[in-house]
């Protein structure tokens, strides 16, 4: 239990999948449209981990063939993102919502969080990209909160300057949660 | 001047790339990467041109995203072989390179292609240099003083560089432009 709860937190914030990873950096509009945008991505990301689990264990592990990896899931992932985007009527998923997931189920494949939850790679599959997808929402949110408030600084700092400043203030408070 | 503006454009833009924020913390690392992401940029754009007209414009996304993929594997099978100690830390974030450079950066035409690339480079190789310099005290693994600021070596420092040189890129694309 003990193991699965460091599990969870390393996934969500010591190791956050865009403060320590740079997956999925992007401002939202808005509160409400970070907030949505980071769940649909966690959904997608839950899901597409659940679908290439047993494609890369069963299928291309055995068969020598991972380097096909890249080729195979760009295209599935980006078919899924416009499956959500079709079935949800309205463009919910973050600009960056393609390389989160993919990024975040690269990690989950590579059973980088095996030895924490007990070497149970499919838990891993399925708790990894979960909690790394609740862990982007708060820092989309937060990040968001703070592009909101830069709408008065000079120009040239708008936009993706300001979104990376943010994350580096964001990523230095994060920082003691790797202390703990 | 409209193709400088583009690389620009695009340059900034992939300064908020993964690839980009998580390779740049030397000075070799940082112009390995923008020589990746450039290389992507170039090779995705420049087949799509040859082949746009008899290329649906329905398909050319998707086609743009499996030559990215394709020549993403090359960059993951070439570093692998050549480069190991950069594949050691890329490898992670080949995969996601395809998305990066088509749905981030997403350039229109060669020219632009080009131009993005030769200052994505520059930018990250700059970034790299910087990195390095203040992190390790150091330059091309060659120690030049004792003082070392931990920051930089951190996520949060690559944040903080990168963020820093999007806002002089911007900065400097104002400047030329007034």
């Amino acid at each position: 239990m003990k193991s699965l709860l460091l599990a969870v937190f390393a996934a969500a914030f010591s190791r956050n999948i865009l403060l320590n990873r740079f997956f999925g950096l992007d401002a939202a509009p808005n509160l409400k449209k970070a907030l949505t945008g980071g769940l649909a991505a966690t959904v997608l990301a839950v899901l597409a981990s659940l679908i290439a689990y047993p494609i890369s264990s069963e299928l291309l592990s055995p068969l020598g063939l991972q380097r096909l990896e890249i080729l195979l899931f760009v295209p599935a992932v980006s078919a899924l993102t416009a499956l959500a985007e079709k079935l949800l009527a309205r463009p919910v998923l973050p600009a960056a919502a393609d390389s989160l997931v993919l990024g975040v189920m690269t990690i989950a494949l590579r059973g980088e969080f095996d030895p924490a939850l007990g070497a149970d790679p499919l838990l891993s599959a399925i708790l990894f990209p979960l909690f790394a997808g609740l862990g982007f929402t708060l820092i989309s949110v937060l990040l968001t909160a703070t592009s909101i408030r830069t709408q008065h600084a000079p120009e040239a700092v708008r936009g993706l300057p300001a979104a990376l400043l943010s994350a580096s203030f964001l990523a230095m408070a994060f920082y003691v949660f790797t202390l703990i | 001047m409209k193709f400088a503006t583009d690389g620009k454009d695009g340059a900034v833009r992939a300064l908020g790339a993964s690839f980009a924020l998580a390779l740049s913390a030397t000075a070799l690392e940082g112009l390995s990467a923008g020589l990746c992401l450039a290389a992507v940029l170039f090779v995705t754009e420049f087949i799509t041109a040859l082949f746009r007209p008899i290329l649906p414009d329905k398909l050319r996304f998707s086609a743009s995203l499996l030559l990215a993929a394709t020549t993403a594997t090359l960059l993951s099978i070439l570093a692998e072989k050549f480069f190991p100690a950069f594949y050691g830390a890329a490898a992670l974030y080949f995969p996601a390179l395809a998305f990066e450079t088509v749905v981030r950066i997403g350039t229109e035409n060669t020219d632009a292609a080009f131009f993005t690339g030769l200052f994505t480079v520059g930018a990250l190789f700059l970034a790299g240099i910087i990195r390095e310099l203040l992190g390790s005290g150091s330059l091309f693994g060659f120690g030049l003083w004792d003082f070392q600021i931990g920051f930089f070596k951190h996520p949060a420092g690559a944040f903080f560089v990168l963020g820093v040189i999007a806002a002089c890129m911007n900065l400097i694309k104002r400047r030329t432009h007034a």
